[in-house]
């Protein structure tokens, strides 16, 4: 550019004029009362379809009632049936008297072991017949498992019983 | 920090079990019999079998008493042991699953506003169908279902008597609730149909 140039710049610069402090408020009060400007907004005013309502109900409906496959794998709510309690009740208590009946049966066939080494036997003594028959089965007696089902080993029948365990059920009825 | 284990009311009973307390036993059962059971029919989807699944159950609850340490809610607890023995089961070589009858459903009544024989028939169908459904779901995805949906134990909860991980849980549940609603898509959709419940 030449130095004359440069000049007429300088010159031009000193005028440079600003908007005064109204201006802004001014236009933009202009702007909104623009009724072409109105009428401009007014073609663009949309409006709820004709199944709106209903989408929004099914949507808020289906929120209310949760995930249906919940609703769906409610409907299977078993329960027990009538003579559960029971059975369950008489297998504790047969595990209750089993605690008790395991230390006082260990005792007897120690005192039975102690009566067969040390007595003599004789014609008649009938107390004998039932420490032998509980010293007959004190392998029974050792394997703790077999016994679990039963309230009480008392006599020889009840000892087949025990041997036959593999075909009681778990409620310890044959 | 170690955490502080709050104990609940069953957790407390149990205790009373462990130091003697016969009648507090009793009480855990009444409270708890309903649970188990429905777990078990469920998990196994038989009446009976699920029954005699749940009394041993009961039975190793009270073997177990000696040595019972609440170090977690009792119900997360109740539902390990039940767990276990349910896996237990289905996993024997000999095991073998056996499609629901309808005659063996035993329902808790619920709906006393429907007393039609047709509709009481439709509920005997649904059921079968939901319990045929779940039955026949993997093992663990079963599992979870089954302690998330019926008993609301919390994902920790259900890793820990899955002896698996968070992430694995959530995972297994989201398999599983797609896999149900394939295998229930006929009765969820005659279900909206009638309720006109989504699109």
């Amino acid at each position: 550019m030449s130095r004359e140039d440069d000049a007429l710049d300088a010159l031009l610069a000193l005028d440079r004029p600003v908007p005064t402090s109204g201006f802004d408020a001014r236009v933009r009060a202009a702007i909104a009362a623009d009724p072409a400007l109105d009428a401009l907004l007014a073609a663009d005013r949309p409006a709820p379809g004709a199944d709106f309502d209903a989408r929004v109900r099914a949507a808020i409906a289906d929120e209310a009632a949760g995930d249906p496959l919940d609703a769906l794998l409610a409907a299977d709510r078993p329960i027990p049936s009538p003579g559960f309690d029971a059975r369950v009740r008489g297998a504790v208590r047969a595990e209750r008297r089993r605690g008790g009946w395991i230390a006082g049966a260990l005792a007897a066939a120690a005192a039975a072991a102690a009566l067969f080494f040390v007595a003599p036997r004789g014609e008649g003594d009938g107390d004998l017949d039932a420490d032998a028959a509980l010293l007959a089965h004190l392998d029974l007696l050792e394997v703790y498992g077999e016994v679990e089902a039963l309230d009480a080993l008392e006599d020889e029948e009840t000892f087949e019983l025990v041997a036959a365990l593999d075909d009681v059920n778990a409620e310890g009825i044959p | 920090m170690s955490e502080v284990f709050v104990l609940d009311e069953d957790a407390r009973l149990m205790c009373r079990v462990r130091d003697g307390d016969a009648g507090a036993f009793d009480r855990l059962f009444e409270r708890w019999r309903v649970p188990i059971v429905r777990f078990a029919v469920r998990f196994v989807g038989r009446q009976d079998r699920g029954e005699e699944l749940a009394q041993e159950v009961f039975l190793k609850l009270y073997r177990a008493r000696a040595r019972y340490e609440p170090r977690e809610r009792f119900a997360a607890w109740i539902f390990r042991v039940a767990t276990n023995t349910c896996l237990n089961e289905v996993r024997r070589p000999e095991y073998r699953h056996r499609p629901v009858d309808v005659e063996d459903l035993a329902q808790e009544p619920t709906d006393r506003s429907r007393p039609r024989a047709d509709d009481a028939v439709h509920a005997l169908r649904l059921q079968a169908a939901v319990r045929e459904a779940v039955a026949t779901l993997p093992d663990t995805q079963r599992a979870a279902l089954l302690l998330q949906q019926d008993q609301g134990l919390s994902y920790d909860e259900i890793a820990a008597a899955l002896d698996s991980t968070t992430s694995a849980v959530k995972a297994l549940l989201n398999r599983a609730r797609r896999t149900l609603t394939e295998r229930l898509a006929p009765w969820l959709e005659a279900r909206r149909a009638t309720e006109g419940v989504g699109t």
